[in-house]
């Protein structure tokens, strides 16, 4: 399917009145999760992932897409207000968001936010969209040995980027492929490490994986001593902000029209340097394209960048907007970036693209590069979800601006046990067993011991998620070649992602050595 | 003798290190022994991935011992600052509330099919905000109610999810 007829299909499935409901509802979502430091995207996408059995794959999609976006837009308030990144991405945006705020510049500096991040975003979009079509044709190519290749491939991307431990990476995703090797065997149907249980015969549940790694180990972690403040700062700066007030004055706060003119000084501000938008977004699609990268360090190199090539570098972390316009830019572009490797190859670009593939593979998409092929109107109505959402979060955000800080001012004992309690309702119903609840619980506790191991947790993911194909497309491999191994090295597709494996390690391996030799003194 | 601001023993800190990696190795070994009866098809793929993470997770064990050689020699070699960085005992008294959750969160999984869940999540939603530290009585009677509420409107009945315990 060409781009152009990709664009249409996609439109056809997201111009419902369900879909746009579907948007506007994640976009406040993640407005909501994105500002509490410590919970975003993945966690509540992995809450809301049972939940979203009951919609149509492409509506569920369009939902976690749009909280994507959303959280990302989010984690710049907190930033701002409080220096405090909501999300790893806003990072880069206190550096100028907090100097402007204690300038007086609350509003321009949330008004630059906004604007760049649905202007980063749309153009981010539109990049992401011109090269998605051409790199879906490589799915035509791929038979068994390259989809195992590509699993293998994904994993060691993965793990060579994620965490600062190429090895523990490493160890993280073959742990878990091989708990997702936890079911019956696929061709003789015997159980393997079942112990009899009947709900283990099928694939481990994804859903109760991802909750458990995602949502309980974070609130197990979250009532740790001094992990949370925000709270107490966000009623710090509520209670002054409100102190002294007409009613009037107290309403235009909530809604987030205290200060209008600055806001739309904001939005003007950035509508005027569509090259430095551009340019962050650009930066923001081709780190978001790397899978694991992450958005702090995309947001930190468009943020270098804009300082380099401004007239008065200086004033970079000092409250000058332009910083803010190209970490917030680049942010939200580099969610269209994530989306690239996630849909063509499989390979989810950050945590929660990982939470979007197992949506698919819930849904009975199997993640890979036919994704591109035989679900092509779904793939292209999440990249326009995002499209729309990015435009979208200019005048949502601009109403929601006050609510999203009275946010942080929810009590992290509060939030704690209501989201543990939906996640277990959530872990339970889809397959109405408790066992799902149990095995929800053990990953918590996987994860907050891989947290302590220093094992990362999105190669845990991705193993759970990769498995199964990677067992299937092994096994037929193997069949098809007559048990002979010499067929994972038999086209020049195989063998160009053998030496991507290959090149890959040494290029870490070399960096490693390279990175201790110059921190010897 | 060692006095308590040294930080851990080496011992301590190669314990530490090697708990997760050893935990890894044990869940293998079981699945290695688990499977041990199966087909050569059916416990092919499984004893592939254990042929590659044997090694990785023996690299990652020798690393594990060398960084803690490292870092003991690193801490007698400037011992003021070891004392500075380690407080262990405080270090665990913040994990205290995390352990207490982990507590709850299993009580709670063991008896949500015997009480069923509007009793559990009564029990679970208190116990866990006292824990924590709430100490509003309005707050969590509310809180409570709320989330009873919620569980009953949204997932029970518009849901019809058949949460245990629940006709």
């Amino acid at each position: 399917m060409g781009t152009l007829e990709g664009i249409q299909a996609g439109l056809a499935l997201l111009l419902t009145p369900t879909s746009m409901l579907l948007i506007v509802a994640g976009l406040v979502v993640g407005f909501i999760v994105g500002v509490l430091p410590g919970f975003s995207s993945p966690n509540a996408a992995a809450i809301l992932l049972p939940f979203s059995l009951a919609m149509a794959p492409h509506d569920a999609l369009i939902l976690f897409a749009a909280i994507y976006s959303g959280t990302t837009f989010a984690g710049a308030v907190p930033a701002i207000l409080l220096n405090i990144p909501g999300t790893a991405g806003a990072a880069a945006t206190t550096l100028d968001g907090r100097p402007m705020a204690l300038a007086g510049k609350v509003d321009l500096a949330i008004g630059v936010a906004r604007s760049a991040s649905a202007f980063g975003g749309v153009v981010g979009l539109i990049i992401t969209l011109s090269i998605i079509g051409p790199m879906s044709l490589m799915a035509l190519r791929v038979g068994p040995p390259e989809l195992f290749l590509i699993a293998m491939f994904g994993l060691s991307v993965i793990a060579t980027v994620v965490g600062t431990d190429v090895w523990k990476g490493l160890a993280a995703g073959l742990l878990g492929m091989l708990i997702a090797a936890i079911s019956a065997d696929p061709i003789t149907a015997q159980g393997r490490m079942t112990f009899g249980i009947l709900e283990l015969y099928e694939d481990i549940p994804i859903v109760a994986a991802v909750i458990g790694l995602f949502a309980f180990n974070e609130m197990i972690q979250m009532a740790r001593r001094g992990t949370y403040s925000g709270d107490k700062l966000a009623r710090s700066v509520i209670g002054d902000g409100s102190a002294g007030q007409s009613s009037f004055d107290k309403v235009l706060g909530w809604v987030g029209l205290r200060n209008l003119p600055q806001l739309w000084e904001g939005v003007v501000y950035s509508a005027l340097r569509p090259f430095q938008v551009a340019r962050a977004a650009l930066v923001g699609v081709l780190f978001g394209a790397i899978p694991g990268v992450g958005a702090a360090v995309a947001n930190f190199v468009s943020y270098g960048i804009a300082k380099r090539r401004s007239r008065s570098p200086e004033t970079f972390g000092k409250g000058n907007p332009d910083g803010v316009l190209a970490s917030e830019s680049c942010d939200s572009a580099l969610a269209g970036g994530t989306m690239v490797p996630t849909l063509t190859l499989g390979i989810p670009g950050n945590a929660t693209t990982a939470v979007m593939l197992a949506a698919l593979y819930l849904h009975g998409i199997a993640p890979g590069p036919q994704v591109m092929v035989q679900n092509a109107p779904i793939a292209y109505a999440v990249l326009l979800a995002l499209l729309i959402s990015s435009v979208l979060i200019l005048p949502i955000g601009i109403l929601l601006a006050a609510p999203m800080t009275s946010i942080l001012a929810v009590r992290r004992e509060v939030l704690i046990p209501l989201i543990i309690v939906v996640s277990i309702i959530g872990a339970f119903a889809v397959r109405n067993s408790m066992v799902d609840v149990m095995i929800a619980v053990a990953f918590g506790f996987l994860g907050l011991a891989l947290k302590f191991g220093g094992f990362p947790m999105i190669p845990v993911i991705l193993g759970l998620i990769l498995g199964p194909m990677a067992e299937g497309s092994f096994v037929r491999s193997l069949m098809l070649g007559r048990y002979e191994l010499s067929i994972f090295w038999a086209s020049p597709l195989s063998k160009s992602f053998i030496a991507a494996i290959v090149a890959l390690m040494l290029f870490n391996a070399i960096q490693t050595y390279l990175g201790r030799r110059t921190a010897k003194p | 003798m060692a006095s308590p601001s040294d930080g851990p023993s080496l011992i301590q800190a190669l314990a530490a290190r090697l708990a997760v990696p050893f935990l890894i190795l044990g869940f293998m070994a079981v699945f290695a022994w688990e499977s041990r009866d199966l087909q050569f098809i059916a416990a092919g793929y499984p004893r592939f991935l254990m042929a590659i993470l044997v090694p990785v997770m023996l690299i990652v064990i020798l690393r594990e011992v060398l960084a803690a050689f490292r870092s003991k020699r690193d801490r007698d070699a400037a011992p003021a600052m070891a004392a500075e960085s380690s407080d262990g005992a405080a270090v665990w008294r913040d994990w205290i509330p995390s352990a207490a959750l982990s507590l709850w969160l299993i009580g709670f999984a063991a008896v949500l099919p015997q009480v069923g869940t509007l009793p559990a999540v009564a029990v679970f939603i208190p116990g866990v905000l006292i824990t924590l530290g709430y100490r509003s009585w309005v707050g969590i009677i509310s809180i409570t109610g709320g989330t009873l509420l919620t569980i009953y409107l949204l997932f029970i009945r518009l849901f019809q999810i058949p949460l245990p315990g629940v006709w």
